[in-house]
């Protein structure tokens, strides 16, 4: 109930205890708080001694120009103001970790360095937090076919006894969370606003009371929604789990900035769910290395999203397509034509043998489909077939030809005045 | 700051070049804004807390520090503190319920680092519209806190209150370099030890509680009415206004009433306590807090709501009409009388009622776990509700529903949270403490056995008390009753006035006030929407007693069980009406409320009452099905509920009528039957009862 001193100090340099007043003295960022935390340790001094009284002699060596003296002490004469919002966020049940707690997240530590959060704010069950699991992130508003997707691979991590990751908020994080908890499962949420709403929200409450959940927030508990929290959110997101989906993607945003950074820092296996959505971002995402998934969640093996892929940008898949491995085998098997897609999500489940027949065909036929997939996006708007060879780097008749049998299988719509190419939207 | 300048700062707020720090002033000041330490201040009233906090806050507001929040349970204390903090040029403001039109413009002086000085309640400390609105934003440059009567966050303390249970929890969780300070004159060890342990590493500071030429007296008067008759017989004997402490406000209301009838300026003043001349009940406690330092009453009958810091240093009595619950709160009480004269009077009176009285106010501490049960089952089972929504969704009284509210959300971790106007259930468990609730009823059982051998002791009463304080001094007084070995004040009571008291206490009679709101969706069939139509309200009604009383009370008690009213009860309310009440309107008929469980009792009486006052009585109303027991229906959702559609009108005239019940409860009864008869055509309907047992809630 009550903290140390060190967790005391950490909060009052770090945190917000109500919606910041015009001038007042700003909580250092984490990169700040990482600097001073390091001159900290090199001079042997604890966070706690800076509420001694004779403080301003032991911050005599420390010079910095962001973070300066008046600054610090601005900070740490918050003492009511922290005692105050304390009070009344534990009274909701919201704890306190630092890093220096044994169930502050040890992957997040691991993986972020010293751009780990010096405090989380939290409600439920904190031993959740080292447990690792499957991070399912998408977007706020995604179709109800996602949702259901969704739902399940939450249902399913639980099954598996896999804990599921998200970030809270609407749509697909919330859904996911939900599959899992209702399933007997357990989750983790890493909110990025608003956590003290949460910690009371119905939806949350049994399942914080069972100990099945735990919501955490890097931000004071009060916070509202800002997109640049949402935005820094996601790494704590991918940071905290051992492998990622993505459910749904647009082609710019949060899910979309996420899983680039997640690809970039190389932080965990990720993976993408087909879609029939053509606006939607998750091709791209797969052609800047993420794989795809199994479009079932019945053939999906959750546990196999955690297991490290080669990295899968396209000219590796079509060699890969001469000599399949397991692995790659199951990547592109859900990474397969447009009409396959669509047909799996009208749930119409080829027999075994059509479904050989068909891999066979895809194999003959991968790099037509290969094609389309790269046409798609670029065809949302009538396009002129030289601008697509330019675009892909093709050979002008190479693209004429496959042009023309896309027309003929319906996939696009062929405009006159100037000649141009549009993907076809059925219905 | 060095002594020196704090004592220039001194000499200026108390305009005197000369002025000297009293004992441990100057150390509590250098403990706060040099040390920044955490400090409870154990001092007697009158030694200059106020210089204290003021100098130091000066002092921080110098050094470029914000506001100073100081909280204290007394309004009107608060006004003296703002005269003399502005003395010293600190500029203090109060947020009260008297003024909440200002605290928008309070708040952005705050803001705009304008004031010096917030003194709030504990109540507003522990609402979260204000810590949200007003606190929060000003709170990152909060110099020091101040918690007056801090003997209050103790359990052990004889004056726990449930709001000071926020503020130990606040003050729990203040860093090692934020001072604070606590300040009482009434505490023993153990609270102290309490208070210490609770808050950890906290420097404690005691003076001597002395109280000199203050005069004890103990008087053991059963009945009320030899009480009363003393009261009248002794106050306009004594010289200066003073105070009589009582236990309920009807008893406040009572008092006072008997003490004007006997020709004393006495007005009664209890949490509540409203006059039309007043907006707020707030604003009127102010007013009469300042009638009684100014000398323009000759007594104030208080309840403790009259309590802590109220400083008027020329009070020459406190006399207590029942005994109190604890010694400490004894002391506390009766030190506020002679402060600042040569001599006062301090007599505490017991009677045979004050042992009931407490027991009650031993079990309604806390809510039963039932109650408890059903408001978070509700709050369960939503995403929050207000205070009146719970009534609809549980049977518990609104009163109760307030206890349960409170109790479960001062805890921490709470099982329930304040979000906006709604309350919503938290994900913390939350089982009855029945450990601490037994703990603190004995704790309460023993001290009012302390009070019991208070009245029966020998020895010097005031060495007595002192004991009980842990005051180190045991010289004794020389001048309570038990030292002279005589009666300060006579306990003989003059006949004449014990005759006139007693049949004043038989004339409890009180009004019957309509009710004119109805909840929301409980009346279905009879359609009455929330509003109830002046046309069809009840007028003000009159009861006869109040229910197992003394008087009237406890024949109607008695004879409800028999089954049959006396006609001694059916003269006593036909002269009532008669000789005290009329209404404004003459009643030409008489009617009353049917029962299906004891069809003759109440019809029987009407009857009876009718021939008396020579007027016709009508069965005018049926009953149409076996509701549950009105009695049994805890707040206003469920009353009106049951009572929907339980009643016909049959037979009806276009006169004024009398509406006739045994026993008021809540009111509803006889306000559905009152509009019934206005809508079937009746004149005004005035309802009578012989008995009342509403708690006013």
């Amino acid at each position: 109930m009550s903290f140390s001193g060190n967790t005391q100090a950490i909060l009052l340099l770090n945190t917000y205890f109500s919606k910041p007043e015009r001038g007042a003295a700003k909580p250092l960022t984490p990169t700040e708080w990482g600097r001073f935390a390091l001159w900290l340790k090199d001079q042997k001094l604890s966070p706690a001694q800076l509420l001694q009284k004779n403080f301003s002699e032991l911050l005599a060596g420390w010079q910095d120009k962001n973070i300066t003296f008046d600054r610090i002490k601005a900070l740490l004469e918050r003492g009511n103001a922290m005692a105050l919002a304390l009070e009344k966020w534990q009274r909701a049940g919201v704890w306190v970790i630092t890093r220096s707690d044994e169930c502050y997240p040890k992957r997040l530590k691991a993986r972020l360095g010293t751009l780990a959060p010096p405090v989380f704010f939290g409600v439920g069950n904190k031993d959740l937090l080292n447990q690792g699991g499957l991070a399912v992130v998408g977007s706020r508003n995604a179709s109800p076919v996602d949702l259901v997707f969704t739902d399940a691979i939450g249902a399913k991590s639980a099954s598996n006894g896999i804990c599921i990751v998200s970030g809270g908020a609407r749509g697909v994080d919330e859904t996911s969370m939900l599959g899992a908890v209702n399933a007997e499962g357990t989750s983790i949420g890493v909110m990025a606003d608003s956590l003290l709403k949460a910690a009371m929200a119905k939806k949350w409450r049994s399942h914080l009371a069972s100990n099945n959940l735990v919501l955490i927030s890097p931000f004071y508990p009060e916070a509202g929604f800002n997109a640049g929290n949402a935005m820094a959110r996601n790494k704590y997101v991918y940071c905290m789990a051992d492998g990622a989906l993505i459910v749904h993607s647009g082609t710019k945003g949060g899910t979309w900035n996420g899983a680039l950074e997640n690809l970039k820092k190389d932080w965990v296996p990720l993976w993408v769910k087909p879609t029939e959505d053509r606006a939607a971002g998750n091709e791209d995402i797969v052609n800047q290395g993420a794989h795809w998934c199994h479009n079932s969640i019945d053939k999906m093996v959750v546990a196999d999203l955690f297991i490290k892929q080669p990295s899968q940008v396209p000219t590796l898949d079509l060699w890969g397509a001469e000599e399949p491995s397991a692995s790659q085998d199951k990547g592109s098997e859900s990474y397969s034509s447009v009409a396959t897609v669509s047909s799996e999500i009208r749930g119409s489940q080829p027999s075994l043998l059509e479904q050989k027949a068909e891999h066979k065909e895809q194999h003959l036929e991968s790099l037509y489909a290969f094609f389309l997939k790269h046409l798609q996006p670029l065809c949302k708007t009538p396009i002129a077939s030289d601008d697509i060879s330019q675009s892909l780097g093709l050979h002008k008749s190479q693209v004429k030809e496959w042009l023309i049998r896309a027309v003929e299988d319906g996939v696009l719509v062929k405009k006159t005045q100037p000649v141009r190419y549009q993907w076809n939207n059925p219905g | 700051m060095e002594y020196d300048q704090a004592q220039e700062l001194l000499r200026t707020s108390l305009d005197n070049p000369e002025a000297e720090f009293r004992d441990g002033q100057w150390e509590a000041i250098d403990a706060l804004v040099n040390q920044r330490q955490k400090l409870l201040v154990v001092q007697r009233t009158g030694w200059g807390k106020s210089s204290v906090y003021f100098i130091s806050t000066k002092i921080f507001r110098d050094r470029g520090r914000g506001v100073t929040i100081i909280i204290s349970p007394l309004l009107a204390l608060m006004r003296n503190q703002i005269d003399s903090a502005a003395r010293l040029g600190v500029e203090a403001v109060t947020l009260n319920s008297t003024n909440q039109d200002e605290w928008e413009t309070i708040k952005n002086r705050i803001l705009a680092n304008q004031v010096d000085c917030l003194l709030i309640s504990p109540e507003r400390l522990a609402n979260d519209d204000f810590i949200n609105h007003v606190l929060m934003p000003v709170s990152e440059n909060i110099s020091l806190m101040v918690v007056d009567e801090a003997h209050c966050i103790s359990d052990w303390g004889h004056d726990f209150r449930p709001d000071y249970r926020r503020i130990i929890n606040i003050l729990q969780r203040l860093p090692a370099n934020t001072p604070v300070l606590g300040t009482t004159a009434t505490a023993n060890n153990r609270v102290v030890d309490d208070i210490k342990s609770q808050l950890g590493d906290i420097v404690v500071q005691r003076g001597p509680l002395i109280r000199d030429g203050l005069s004890l007296q103990t008087l053991e008067l059963p009945d009320q009415a030899s009480r009363l008759a003393w009261l009248a017989q002794t106050i306009p004997q004594l010289n200066g206004t003073g105070i009589v402490y009582v236990l309920t406000k009807r008893d406040a209301d009572q008092v006072a009433d008997w003490l004007v009838e006997q020709g004393i300026d006495a007005k009664a003043y209890y949490s509540g306590v409203t006059d039309p001349a007043f907006e707020t009940s707030d604003g009127y406690r102010q007013h009469l807090e300042d009638q009684l330092l100014n000398n323009r009453l000759d007594v104030l009958v208080a309840t403790t709501a009259l309590g802590m810091g109220y400083d008027k240093p020329d009070l020459a009595f406190v006399i207590h009409y029942q005994a109190p619950g604890s010694i400490v709160a004894y002391y506390q009480q009766v030190g506020r009388a002679g402060r600042g004269i040569a001599s006062s009077t301090g007599v505490l009176l017991s009677g045979r009622e004050d042992r009931d009285i407490h027991e009650y106010f031993r079990g309604s501490v806390f809510p039963t776990e039932d109650e408890v049960n059903q408001i978070l089952n509700a709050l369960d089972n939503s995403d929050g509700l207000t205070a009146r929504q719970l009534e609809e969704h549980s049977n518990v009284s609104n009163g109760q529903i307030e206890k349960v509210l409170k109790m479960l959300s001062i805890e921490n971790p709470a099982p329930i949270f304040k979000d906006g106007r709604v309350w919503k259930r938290t994900a913390n468990p939350f089982s009855m403490d029945h450990d601490r609730i037994a703990h603190l009823t004995q704790q309460r059982e023993s001290e009012w056995q302390e009070v019991q051998d208070y009245m029966s002791t020998d020895v010097c009463l005031m060495t007595f008390l002192r004991k009980a304080l842990d005051d180190g001094n045991r010289e004794s007084c020389d001048c309570c009753a038990n030292c002279l070995e005589q009666n300060i004040i006579a306990t003989e009571i003059e006949s004449d006035i014990a005759h006139q008291a007693a049949v004043f206490l038989r004339q409890a009679e009180a009004p019957i006030k309509p009710n004119k709101q109805a909840a929301k969706d409980a009346f279905v069939q009879y359609d009455f929407r929330t509003n109830i139509p002046l046309a069809l309200q009840a007028q003000v009604g009159r009861v006869l007693s109040r229910w197992g009383d003394a008087g009237w009370g406890y024949m109607v008690a008695e004879d409800k069980h028999n089954g049959h009213f006396r006609d001694e009860l059916v003269t006593a309310t036909a002269e009532m009406i008669r000789e005290r009440w009329n209404p404004e309107e003459l009643p030409t008929w008489v009617c009353c409320i049917p029962s299906r469980n004891h069809p003759e009792l109440v019809p029987s009486f009407a009857q009876r009452l009718a021939d008396a006052l020579k007027l016709p009585f009508v069965d005018a109303i049926t009953k149409n099905r076996d509701n549950s027991l009105q009695k049994l229906q805890q707040n206003r959702y469920q009353r009106c509920r049951n009572l929907d559609g339980a009643f016909t009108v049959t037979e009806c005239y276009s006169g004024p009528v009398l509406l006739v019940d045994d026993i008021v409860d809540s009111g509803w009864t006889s306000t559905v039957a009152a509009a019934l008869l206005q809508q079937a055509g009746s004149g005004k309907v005035y309802p009578v009862a012989l008995a009342s047992t509403s708690t006013g809630d």
